[in-house]
């Protein structure tokens, strides 16, 4: 039954890379491809739930793959999350086909967007932090080519900053992945767990902690890796920004819940680092949200907040440890809402930019006031995520809010001041009012408001066939996804919850009162605030006199170009250029300079001062002699043949000659006297 | 059995000498032949894979200098890595050389270097590596001048000068192992020093084998000698280059295997201030190799840093000497090798059909030629090390021997270099695949160019192996399990 | 066998050499004559050499220390016997070149006489003998050097006369001290090493040094490449300079006691210079353009890798010198003779006009470039060999010296490499540039006579360098008794 598993993981990339190299003959048949796989993964994902219920697991281990071995497991919350993640693929790949009807290379598209989903799936079944590992690179490089689709100017510098980060970032959760394998031997989520049970967080496991935080934060969208995010969803096509928020995030998120509940359960310090990230994330995301006049920044920026307010829940399930149950059930129900609100909000910007060819905010504004369908599936999504009674968003925030105050409460018991988990309390109720204010200011803005000039007001109005027949049937389907979730909280969204206890390593909690007054409360609380938000902040200091919505957020104070790349990138080239340069160029220089100074190839000639010339002209007074080479080559010549024997008196080599045989003579004379 | 050694190394000999003075006019019949020698070398190299270690003694210049061949599993690893990138190589060259002239000469220098990399694989003793070792480089240098223009003869004279002296430093080391030695110098693993004799001459002999190191690291573009792999690689022809810095390189990592695990045993140096200084060059040469390749703007400059780079991981692994890093410096001399020529030959095919040398000439090439810049966007992403492909693994590999190693400072520094390296890699192999696919001003037309099979074939064939390497790296990890 | 017939190779050659002149100048029968004296003078040799056994003869006695006396032992066999195989080809070599020289009569003459001069340097049996036979061979080979009559010729004879004879007064200063210390020049060990006696050694070594090259008294040798090429490839390859460095062995081995020696101040001396000059000689050579000078610089390098071998003083080390001693001599010749033929037959004096000069004289280039790889110590080439026994002699003596003499060695090899490799480099594969363009014009493959004196070397030079074991092991035998 477990090779269902890697049939599930391998069939989006070879069908899609069929559909590659079928769609240039005939494009209809790659849709037909492309939609029947993500059509058979949610048949074959049911056959798997239904099979082994949610509490049943099965594991699947393939080793000499990549000499370490892969092994994939398939348990409740992997189960479940698998099972959102191909229905999110379902409904954009679907939305898609309207959506990139007439855009360039859409073979490209498909191909890596099929990728995508094997990389997600893969992570999401990994049972060890290796394959995790491998399947989270695959996914976070095939997810570029999406981002990049319309190879605009800006779209390339946005898809640079998000290529960069990830593979930045995926180095450095390599790196901690060497040192935890480097400490426990084994990277495996129950050998990790059971180590750290025995032998706790020694200094260089935290230290992987933090590098793996970092990896995984940073396609979280946590605080300060976050820059990405605002960056690439407005550049990409709709509904692969739906899937780049939905879901993709949600793999950052899967590797934290790794950390939080196989290593840093119990352990105080990782939490409240966690606890601040989340908390700076949370209300960052809101306020910058509330700040943008883009329609899908806004959405982008508010997924950061929610992804806030997920991790919020993990860090105090790690605090309060094995009763963090509350935490970790209301964190996963939070991340399916979001993932299905997001699908829901991505895919309407997307109907809005399809037709409007726009998404700012003054020139969007009031294009759904005739558009009922359009307003009551927006509306779904945005009293979803407002958190709004019934709907799903309440369930999940109540649930991470009850997390809060129990720990508040235990800590009040043991005497401990919990003055500080109380602002966090604080913080946390004001970003719920601030989601309630920007989604509202979406809302207004697109369905209340009028457009300031008539005649676009009367072209929106009567542009009836802005959503094809199947597109309304997707839309349709996401927005009921919500409600079921919303509508019997203990009886859908805690239920499922309650499954993934044995994952989370928490205890499992089945009731929770949603509707008993201290949950409302916080409820009511947040809808106060996002109220006088809304009717403070955005109606007077946003909005001009005529309505205008104004882009307050100073343009300095972007921290890509702030601090990232005044460090990495001007800081690597002065580096390389000057100190680097100077090290390559070292040994040659060396030689150049030999060859200047002592190499220095010298041509010969001959030159008359020399000593050996001196002294000969000494000589040469007692017997002068003329130095031309002529006279002395005649001489010679006329020497040598002018006497019958053949010697010259005056021949040197005579002398030469004759001193030969007087030794000899001597010799001969010695021997024989 | 052993002649099949002496076949595998003779063929290509006879191969070279017919082609450079036989009369052969045709150029497919002089590229044929080139293709069917590598071929046969490769088939006789995988057989003498199955067969068990073979022995031959050929003969002896002097007392104590003999030439023996010898088939341990090193050589045989090498060998086949060797014969098979030089077949593949071949196919891509006989569409390449159409632009360059006089094919026989560089055909038959070409095989002279593949017979003298054979010689070297199966070297048996440390003199027959040493002899080896010089008469690659006098052999792969005239490929480097094949253009016979200024610029290239200038650039081969660097190479020879920074081989020759590199081999020469390396020969203080060979004469004092061979003195210290018990007897013959034939490789023993473990070493075959007299641990009695060398006792109290240990300090010199450290200074002796960490210049002997560097001396044969030379030819592999350690830290200050790797001024010749820049100057070589823009000028030769871009066979020769793959040759060059895929298998060349490799030579250098050959001598130093044989010297550390079979001549002084890595006992010897385990733990002392040698691994120590020869780790830390070894790590500013990936840091440095990386970040000079960023700032390059010919292409093939580019990649000839990276191949200084690339192959010092290469070193790091055997420098460890423990046997996770050791398998994974295996690991990544496979898949190094492979990737290296594949994009070496992308390099080639960009030239060969647009006579482009610089990177921001390479605007919108994807769309002329679709299938090699697929090949080297996959080949890129390999040797980034991307999961599936084979340099991640062996990265692991290098990151978890490293920590194991237990040296205080460099066990952790050494993962954090070869990650920062990583990081340059993307950074300036990356833009280029990018740019290659996306054109920024929509004007320019961009006609598709019919890229020829021999061009496509090699490089698909490339990358399907460089990621085999990867997954199923375990054959190769199986090699190292004895060694250290 | 008496040494009395150690007689006949030494004054066969001068006789002959002085009957040569009263034939024709240009005749082929003084050409025959010649060659039929020295084939005669070398089989002599030979012969004795696997037959005379070594007891000492002395031929004239004049007072108590000094007599000519005559032996044949392992070193004078292995030295005699390659003069002996190299002086025929250098003959013939000789005849060839100076086809259309002047006074062509003169000069042969004068070539047969100094091969038997040198046979008897080899053939002496004590110091003074050997000194008395070394003054004769400066003035026999003074009129090869000022053969041409030329500027420089004048002045390259000058300088040889000055240098030699400045040498020769310095050793024999020493050859007095040892005489006072020793009581006798016989070849005898002699034990003692006062201060007196190191000094002694020291004149004794750069006295006879200056025939040696060794580094302050060694400009004679780039001058005296004015000579006309088979003065230079024979003398200064070959005989006069090797004459030198044979003179140093036999001083070091024959005359001191060489344990005694081992580790004294003057071999600390000898060791640092012979190291300097190494390095000094192969520098220089490959700054010098000029072709004759830049291989006249080779040598002076080369001759201080035998003077590094013998002042290492130990059996091993002498092995090595005499190695490096027959190597070098047959690499040295097959580039000078190579050298001479470029020069003849195109009348480049300057490398860079040999650009692209390949084309037109292949055979001549190859055997250069076998040579040169040889010369450079490329291993299955002669010198390689030599260079091994070398460094594991340094190494045995495991002194400081010893391992700077070991970098030197190695360092100038690499320079050997850019100065003797780069010349094929140029012929093959530059393209003639506008220097050279007229030069290559008229270059073309020298006559058969050439060919077969250099190829002969260069071919040699590649035998010894796959199988020299036969040599080694008559070299060690020929040593063994010794030490």
């Amino acid at each position: 039954m477990n090779a269902l598993i890697i049939y599930l993981i391998l069939a989006p990339i070879i069908l899609g890379t069929v559909g590659f190299f079928v769609s240039k003959k005939y494009p209809k048949l790659r849709e037909v491809i492309v939609i029947g796989v993500n059509a058979l993964e949610i048949i074959i994902m049911a056959i798997l739930a239904t099979l082994f219920g949610l509490n049943g697991s099965s594991e699947l281990v393939i080793n000499n793959v990549l000499s370490l071995g892969l092994s994939f497991k398939a348990d409740a919350f992997r189960i479940v999350y698998a099972f959102i993640t191909v229905f999110v693929w379902l409904m954009t790949i679907t939305f898609s086909r309207e959506y990139m009807s007439h855009a360039a290379n859409k073979d490209r598209y498909y191909f890596f967007y099929m990728i995508t989903l094997s990389g997600v799936l893969g992570v999401f079944f990994s049972n060890d932090l290796f394959t995790t590992y491998v399947f989270f690179e695959i996914m976070s490089i095939a997810s570029y080519p999406l981002v990049i689709h319309d190879e605009k100017e800006n779209t390339m510098k946005a898809g640079t900053t998000y290529i960069s980060i990830s593979i930045i970032t995926g180095m450095v959760l390599l790196m901690g992945l060497f040192v935890l394998f480097g400490e426990i031997r084994s990277l495996s989520f129950e050998a990790i767990r059971e180590y750290i049970s025995i032998n706790g967080v020694s200094s260089k496991v935290f230290a992987s902690g933090l590098l793996m935080l970092v990896g995984f934060g940073a396609k979280a969208g946590m605080f300060p890796l976050h820059i990405w995010l605002p960056k690439a969803h407005p550049v990409a096509p709709a509904p692969a920004s739906a899937l780049l928020s939905g879901v993709l995030t949600k793999c950052g998120v899967f590797g934290v819940i790794i950390m939080a509940s196989n290593i840093f359960m119990a352990n105080e310090d990782f939490a409240k680092l966690l606890l601040a990230f989340a908390v700076i994330t949370m209300f960052l995301g809101a306020v910058l949200a509330l700040f943008s006049v883009d329609l899908k920044r806004t959405l982008a920026c508010s997924s950061m907040s929610q992804i806030g307010f997920i991790l919020t829940s993990l860090s105090f399930m790690m605090l309060l440890n094995k009763e963090g149950g509350i935490a970790s059930q209301g964190a996963m129900l939070h991340m399916m809402n979001h993932s299905f609100i997001k699908l829901v909000l991505f895919m309407c910007a997307g109907v809005v930019a399809m037709n409007a060819h726009s998404l700012n905010l003054n020139d969007v504004k009031g294009y759904g006031r005739k558009k009922p369908f359009l307003m009551v599936i927006f509306l779904i999504g945005t009293l979803g995520i407002m958190g709004i009674p019934f709907f799903g968003g309440y369930t999940s925030k109540t649930m991470i809010h009850e997390g809060i105050v129990e720990y508040i409460n235990i800590l009040n018991e043991e005497g401990y001041n919990a003055s500080a988990y109380k602002t966090v309390e604080w913080i946390f109720l004001i970003s719920g009012g601030l989601t309630i204010a920007y989604m509202t200011k979406l809302f207004v803005c697109l369905f209340v408001e009028k457009n300031s000039d008539e005649i676009k007001q009367k072209e929106y109005d009567d542009n009836k066939a802005y959503l094809s027949i199947i597109s309304r049937v997707v839309f349709s389907l996401s927005a009921v996804a919500i409600l079921l979730i919303g509508i019997l909280p203990n009886v859908v969204g805690v239920k499922i919850t309650s499954y993934t206890s044995q994952f989370f390593n928490t205890e499992e909690v089945t009731k929770v009162a949603f509707f008993s007054w201290e949950c409302l409360k916080g409820a009511v609380i947040s809808i106060v605030i996002g109220a006088t938000v809304y009717l403070s902040l955005v109606m007077h200091l946003f909005k001009n006199k005529d309505g205008r919505y104004l882009d307050l957020w100073p343009r300095w104070l972007d921290l890509e170009y702030l601090v990232y790349r005044p460090i990495l990138v001007q800081g690597t080239m002065l580096l390389t250029l000057y100190v680097v340069k100077g090290f390559a160029y070292m040994f040659d220089g060396i030689i150049w300079l030999l060859k200047k100074t002592i190499l220095r190839s010298t041509v010969y000639e001959y030159n008359d001062d020399s000593l050996q010339h001196r002294i000969g002209l000494l000589i040469d007074r007692i017997k002068p002699r003329k130095d031309d080479e002529e006279y002395h080559a005649k001489k010679a010549d006329e020497v040598s043949n002018n006497l019958r024997w053949k010697f010259a008196v005056s021949d040197f080599s005579f002398a030469m000659a004759m001193a030969c045989i007087g030794l000899v003579i001597v010799i001969l004379f010695a021997i024989f006297a | 059995m052993a002649s099949l050694m002496i076949i595998s190394i003779l063929l290509p000999l006879i191969g070279a000498l017919v082609l450079y003075f036989g009369k052969l006019k045709n150029r497919n019949v002089l590229n044929i032949i080139a293709f069917a020698i590598s071929a046969v070398v490769f088939v006789l190299s995988t057989t003498i894979c199955f067969t068990n270690s073979l022995r031959i003694e050929l003969f002896q210049i002097a007392k104590d200098i003999t030439v023996l061949l010898k088939a341990d599993i090193i050589s045989k690893f090498f060998a086949v890595i060797i014969s098979c990138v030089f077949t593949i190589i071949s196919v891509f060259s006989y569409k390449y050389l159409t632009i360059e002239e006089n094919e026989k000469k560089f055909h038959s220098f070409y095989l002279l270097t593949l017979t003298m990399l054979m010689a070297l694989c199966y070297a048996g003793n440390l003199t027959t590596m040493y002899l080896t070792f010089e008469l690659v480089t006098l052999c792969s240098m005239p490929l480097v001048m094949h253009s016979r223009t200024q610029e290239s003869i200038k650039a081969a004279l660097k190479y020879l000068y920074y081989s020759l002296g590199g081999a020469f430093v390396g020969l203080i080391g060979i004469f004092f192992m061979v003195y210290f030695s018990t007897g013959s110098d034939e490789f023993v693993l473990g070493g075959f020093l007299d641990t009695v004799k060398v006792q109290d001459y240990s300090s010199l002999m450290q200074v002796v084998i960490f210049i002997t190191l560097i001396g044969f690291g030379v030819k592999t573009g350690v830290f200050p000698f790797q001024g010749w792999l820049p100057t070589a690689h823009p000028v030769a022809p871009s066979p020769a280059s793959a040759v060059l810095s895929g298998i060349v390189t490799k030579a250098g990592v050959i001598a130093i295997i044989r010297i550390v695990y079979f001549s002084i045993g890595s006992a010897f140096i385990k733990d002392t201030w040698v691994q120590y200084a020869w780790i830390s060059i070894i790590l500013f040469t990936i840091f440095m190799g990386s970040s000079m390749a960023l700032i390059q703007k010919n292409f093939k400059k580019r990649l000839a840093y990276s191949t200084v780079s690339q192959v010092s991981y290469i070193v790091l692994g055997i420098a460890m000497l423990n046997e996770e890093a050791l398998s994974g410096s295996f690991l990544h001399i496979a898949s190094h090798a492979l990737i290296k020529v594949g994009l070496f030959l992308v390099a080639g095919a960009i030239i060969l059909y647009t006579e482009k040398h610089e990177v921001d000439e390479l605007e919108g090439i994807g769309k002329q030629l679709p299938v090699t810049m697929i090949c080297y966007t996959v080949l890129s992403l390999g040797l980034i090390g991307i999961p599936p492909a084979g340099a991640f693994v062996s990265k692991w590999y290098l990151a978890i021997g490293s920590i194991d190693s237990g040296l205080n400072v460099l066990d952790y520094l050494a993962p954090a270099v070869l990650l920062i390296s990583a990081i340059l890699t993307a950074a300036y192999l990356l833009p280029i695949a990018v740019r290659a696919f996306i054109v920024k001003d929509k004007s320019v037309v961009l006609e598709k160019k019919q890229e020829s099979l021999y061009i496509t074939i090699p490089l698909v064939v490339l990358t399907i192996l460089s990621t085999c390497v990867g997954l199923f790296a375990d054959q190769i990890v199986e090699i190292v399990k004895n060694l250290v | 066998m008496s040494a009395w017939l150690l007689l006949i190779p030494i004054l066969l050659p001068i006789i002959g050499g002085f009957i040569a002149r009263f034939f024709e100048k240009k005749s082929t029968a003084r050409k025959i004559f010649s060659l039929f004296v020295v084939c005669l003078t070398s089989s002599f040799v030979i012969w004795f050499t696997f037959t005379v056994s070594p007891e000492v003869e002395t031929i004239i006695k004049f007072g108590k220390y000094f007599s000519f006396a005559l032996k044949l032992d392992g070193t004078g066999k292995i030295f005699s016997m390659m003069v002996a195989l190299l002086w025929p080809f250098a003959l013939l070599y000789s005849f060839a070149y100076m086809e259309d020289e002047r006074r062509q009569d003169v000069y042969n003459s004068y070539y047969i006489m100094t091969f038997g001069i040198v046979l008897g340097i080899a053939y002496s049996a004590n110091l003074m003998s050997m000194y008395v036979i070394y003054e004769a061979l400066t003035f026999i080979t003074l009129p090869l050097i000022t053969h041409t009559a030329t500027k420089e010729a004048r002045r390259a004879g000058r300088m040889y006369l000055y240098y030699s004879l400045t040498g020769s007064s310095v050793a024999l200063v020493g050859m007095g001290m040892l005489v006072i210390n020793a009581g006798t020049l016989d070849f005898v060990p002699h034990g003692s090493t006062t201060d007196a006696m190191q000094l002694a050694y020291a004149l004794l070594f750069f006295g006879f040094g200056v025939k040696a090259a060794i580094f302050p008294l060694c400009h004679w040798l780039p001058a005296a490449s004015a000579a006309p090429t088979p003065t230079t490839a024979l003398l200064h390859a070959v005989a006069v300079v090797k004459a030198g460095a044979f003179a140093i062995i036999r001083t070091t081995y024959y005359c001191f006691d060489i344990n005694k020696l081992q580790g004294s101040v003057v071999q600390g001396i000898a060791l640092g210079f012979a190291a300097f000059t190494i390095v000094y000689g192969a520098l220089k050579a490959a700054k010098e353009q000029h072709f004759k000078r830049r291989l006249a610089y080779s040598t002076i390098a080369n001759l201080s890798y035998i003077l590094f071998g013998v002042a290492l003083m130990t059996k091993a080390g002498l092995i090595a010198a005499l190695i490096h001693l027959v190597y070098h001599s047959i690499t040295k010749i097959g580039l000078f003779f190579a050298c001479g033929a470029i020069i003849k037959n195109s009348g480049a004096h300057y490398v860079y006009e040999l650009d692209g000069m390949g084309k037109k004289m292949p055979i001549t280039f190859t055997f250069f470039t076998l040579s040169a790889l040889s010369l450079t110590g490329i291993p299955l080439f002669a010198c390689f060999v030599s260079k091994w026994y070398l460094c594991t002699a340094a190494i045995e003596l495991n002194s400081f010296v010893g391992y700077m003499g070991m970098a030197a060695l190695i360092i100038s090899s690499l320079f050997t490499a850019i100065y003797a490799l780069s010349i094929p480099i140029r012929a093959f594969v530059y393209k003639p540039n506008v220097i050279s363009q007229p030069i290559v014009e008229k270059a073309k493959e020298p006559g058969i006579l050439y060919l077969v004196t250099i190829g002969v070397f260069a071919i040699l030079a590649v035998v010894f360098g796959v199988m020299s074991t036969p040599l080694v092991d008559a070299i060690t035998s020929a040593v063994g008794g010794l030490v």
